[in-house]
């Protein structure tokens, strides 16, 4: 390395953390439908993760 | 890659003043292209959870799959709302795969906002998807209730473009 030459270090990526603490079944409906409005995809009573943030930072 | 194909001009105009081959042809589509439109929506039930605390819920591709495609998706919004106006949140991350996701090992965050009564994320140039990845949006209502309704709308679009 030349002399006076800075090393770069890379960016830091900003990433929250997360801890799931368990599944929950939701009461309802997931739907994707198309621009025309046809269903494609339906799920009834989908599995969602209750999620706590641990470190914001 | 669709073959762009190929036609004869027409000979009409030929002779007069101001015809021009080249502008004949350049004024003749020959390729034509669109991104289908997808929406996401769910209307769910859960059990209100405190401030800290939030509920996450994966996008399900065309085919019944939860990993990304090959052909690219592009997110362009997360919009999370409540009957109530009480505080919302929305949230999208990027998972690397299914387990990162069963255990919140996010990847790439991509924002979190509040809101009351709603709240939305919005990317003008869109979150293209990789193949592979887990794509989940973070859903939450917080209030003195023990349950709540929450809707989310996601708008996206597939890239689709055809020749001919």
């Amino acid at each position: 390395m030349a002399k006076g030459r800075k090393k770069i270090k890379p960016e830091k990526k900003f990433k929250p953390k997360g801890k799931v603490i368990k599944k929950v079944k939701a009461k309802g409906k997931m739907i994707t439908i198309t621009g025309d409005g046809e269903i494609i995809e339906e799920t009834e009573n989908p599995e969602v993760l209750l999620v706590e943030i641990t470190k914001e930072k | 890659m669709a073959t762009p194909r190929t036609f004869v001009v027409p000979a009409r105009g030929i002779g007069r003043k101001d015809y021009s081959a080249v502008v004949e042809h350049a004024t003749q589509a020959s390729m034509r292209g669109h991104q289908t439109r997808y929406s996401s929506v769910i209307a769910l039930t859960l059990p209100t959870v405190p401030f800290g605390f939030f509920y996450t819920v994966y996008f399900i591709f065309p085919g019944g799959i939860v990993t990304a495609p090959a052909t690219p998706r592009h997110f362009y919004n997360i919009l999370n709302s409540t009957e109530r106006n009480a505080l919302v949140l929305a949230a999208f991350f990027r998972f690397n795969s299914w387990a990162d996701y069963l255990i919140h090992n996010v990847d790439e965050w991509y924002g979190t906002v509040y809101g009351y009564g709603k709240a939305e994320l919005h990317w003008t140039n869109g979150i293209k998807t990789e193949e592979g990845k887990v794509y989940a949006a973070g859903i939450c209502e917080y209030s003195e209730r023990p349950n709540f309704t929450i809707h989310m709308t996601s708008h996206s679009l597939f890239e689709e473009v055809v020749y001919g």
